[in-house]
């Protein structure tokens, strides 16, 4: 018969999972849709929240780091570089704060129905993704907006550089969160660290400044970020010079392999029965 | 063809706190796991046999009660078998699709509207959208809120909220079905409603069915077959009728008679045996004429004036009132061997609930036997008022006939 299955103290299947989550395409949207209805419910600024937060980041980091600072800006116009910095580390903060805390905030759900619960953080990707998306209009019309201002923009392959960061970028912040999730069903302080751990993170990525403006040792560390890697390959899309070292490239390319393959495997070991323990 | 298949499941809890907090004790109880094994003493200390060892073969278009007591292990047979989570050891087979009803809306969002809850909870257990389209005005129309399909559902009274999660979960394609008491929420009109909506859905589809409930009078109107579940332990499963029966033995009494060792008196006469009932039936509900018959065993000759006493508690410790022959100046005779008395209580006035009784009998200042909490009355439904409304909840705990006069 076509629909038996069977399961065990092992709980499901890699194979199975992904088998059953193929079938469950409509939860996954509406769990987006969900998400988007509710956030915005009764705010007065709706939706055009999603495009103020980065705005006003980018304004006082711009203001403080890169008018007062001086800390130049690699080339490209500081609303530019401010702008598409914050957007991406918007993007991997959401990712990796929503999916860390995802046991907890679905508990109710978890404890009381059944679906795979891996639509649950491929979810919150989307729904960030989407919010991305939005951002990344208001950049194309700034950066539109300057064109005509005499900033050239050049239309061309450099454009692929977009997706590809944003893909990686997700990977990681997919990744990261799972490890983190899985592990703060036993450990919550790795819930508190979050927070405080991302804030810290920020610092030593390249959003707020590029590494050329750092001393050596210091610029090393920026580096070989993945973070700044991706935020870097995010501004060569809009015309940065692409300084990128292969170090860099190798380190982010572990971490962008081992990071989502580890945060899987615990995710899965965990959500089988994570409900007792929680 | 078997719609569902247990395998010698167990589940098994630590008790205590998990992940002790400190990394030094979890580094420490993990080395210990290493170096020793766990001994069978250690486990019993440790960990908690929520289900032991339960095998069970359920056939398509069953409907199956779950009855226990609290902490029998009902819930967490629920919860392994809708795969929320996984059996500590066995194996579960089955074929079909399970949709489980353990709580009442599961995933609603207060924010979102009636109507976009449906396709949020009905995609949540597991409908796809042209379902959820295709029964929706059906979905609507059971639920009862069309009025109210487009407000946010955080101004539903929890009536309606759970008429429509009800309604969802009832238009689900499920060959198996999965309630956990959450007909005890909503009015008695409603409660019938779902139980005929589930047997129509077990009669006509085929559906498979799986009921968790204390109210022992929804299980025998629904279920055809029945589970009693004894601390982690499958005691019987087998017709319902026989299945309430042992249950209701098995909790009327707290201790058998004759183990007890606190009984007062000189046991000249003694209680035998005691029975409640009411019209041939032993599953007690509030509002019926209710019969108590005692079987009493005396070894004198003959006694008069006897003075029989069956004081009614409250589980919380009060006493609720008394039954005494004396009391309706109702002389009573003892022969000698054994004898019947039967109480009749009209009208039944106590809610769902176990109330324990004790037993006094004395003839002219001789105690026979004192047994305190001898038997329990239990409970099961209530059927009190003529349209079948019960009591709310926390709004005393005894019935009161009572009619209004205008004018």
């Amino acid at each position: 018969m076509k629909d038996d299955w069977e399961f065990d103290e092992k709980g499901n299947s890699i194979k199975l999972s992904f088998k059953e989550l193929f079938g469950r395409s409509n939860l996954l949207w509406m769990l987006i849709k969900r998400d988007f209805i509710s956030y915005y419910k009764q705010t007065v600024l709706g939706p055009l929240w999603i495009l103020l937060q980065p705005l006003f980041s980018s304004l006082i980091f711009g203001l403080v780091f890169g008018k007062f600072g001086k800390f130049g800006s690699n080339g490209m116009p500081i609303s530019q570089f401010y702008l598409s910095g914050f957007i991406l580390w918007g993007f991997f903060a959401e990712c990796i704060t929503k999916t860390s805390s995802l046991f907890r905030d679905n508990m109710n759900l978890f404890g009381k129905v059944y679906f795979p619960r891996i639509i649950i953080p491929i979810g919150i990707i989307g729904s960030a993704l989407i919010r991305l998306f939005l951002q990344l209009i208001l950049l194309m019309i700034i950066t539109i907006w300057l064109s005509f201002n005499g900033i050239e923009f050049k239309w061309g392959l450099q454009l692929l550089f977009l997706p590809i960061s944003i893909l990686m970028i997700a990977m990681l912040g997919l990744g990261f969160g799972l490890i983190v999730a899985s592990a703060t069903t036993r450990y919550r302080d790795l819930a508190l660290i979050i927070n405080f751990g991302l804030q810290l993170l920020l610092f030593s990525t390249t959003v707020i400044y590029p590494a050329s403006s750092l001393p050596p040792p210091y610029s090393f560390i920026v580096e070989l970020n993945p973070i700044s890697v991706c935020i870097d390959m995010f501004r060569i899309g809009f015309g940065a010079p692409n300084n990128i070292k292969l170090s860099s490239i190798l380190v982010s390319a572990f971490f962008l392999i081992v990071s989502p393959i580890l945060g899987y495997t615990l995710f899965h070991k965990v959500e089988k029965n994570f409900i007792d323990t929680i | 063809m078997k719609a569902l298949v247990a395998e010698n499941i167990s589940k098994i809890y630590r008790k205590g706190s998990i992940g002790s907090g400190s990394l030094a004790k979890e580094l420490e109880s993990s080395i210990k796991g290493i170096f020793h094994k766990k001994s069978n003493e250690i486990i019993e200390k440790h960990f908690h046999k929520s289900l032991d060892q339960i095998n069970f073969e359920i056939e398509d278009g069953d409907r199956v009660g779950i009855i226990g007591k609290n902490g029998a292990g009902k819930s967490t047979l629920l919860k392994i078998i809708s795969r929320i989570t996984t059996p500590t050891h066995g194996k579960i087979k089955g074929h079909g699709r399970v949709a489980s009803l353990l709580e009442v809306g599961t995933g609603f969002h207060p924010e979102l509207t009636g109507l976009e809850n449906i396709f949020l909870n009905g995609s949540i257990i597991g409908m796809k959208n042209s379902e959820i389209k295709a029964n929706l005005d059906s979905i609507i129309s059971f639920s009862g809120v069309e009025s109210y399909i487009n407000t946010p559902v955080k101004r539903y009274s929890s009536g309606m909220y759970v008429r429509l999660a009800f309604s969802i979960a009832a238009h689900l394609q499920s060959e198996i079905l999965i309630v956990d008491e959450v007909l005890a929420v909503g009015d008695l009109e409603f409660q019938k409603m779902c139980l005929d909506k589930m047997k129509e859905l077990s009669v006509s589809e085929g559906k498979t069915i799986m009921f968790v409930s204390h109210n022992l009078n929804s299980v025998s109107t629904l279920c055809n077959n029945s589970m009693l579940l004894e601390s982690g332990k499958l005691l019987q499963f087998g017709k319902t009728e026989e299945v309430i029966n042992t249950y209701i033995q098995k909790n009327s009494i707290s201790k058998p008679l004759n183990e007890r060792t606190d009984i007062r008196g000189n046991q000249k006469i003694r209680l035998t045996q005691f029975r409640w009932f009411n019209q041939n039936e032993q599953i007690i509900v509030s509002g019926k004429d209710t019969f108590l018959e005692l079987t009493l065993f005396s070894s004198l000759t003959q006694t008069t004036n006897v003075d029989i006493s069956v004081p009614i508690d409250h589980q919380e410790g009060f006493r609720i009132s008394i039954l005494n022959n004396t009391l309706i100046s109702q002389s009573c005779l003892v022969k000698q061997g054994e004898n019947i008395i039967t109480f009749k209580i009209s009208n039944l006035p106590l809610p769902m609930g176990v109330y324990p009784c004790t037993f006094y009998l004395a003839s002219s200042g001789e105690i026979f036997e004192w047994i305190k909490d001898a038997f329990n009355l239990e409970v099961f439904g209530e059927s009190y008022y003529p349209n079948g409304n019960s009591l709310p909840k926390k709004q005393g705990f005894v019935y009161l006939p009572f009619s209004i006069n205008s004018d």
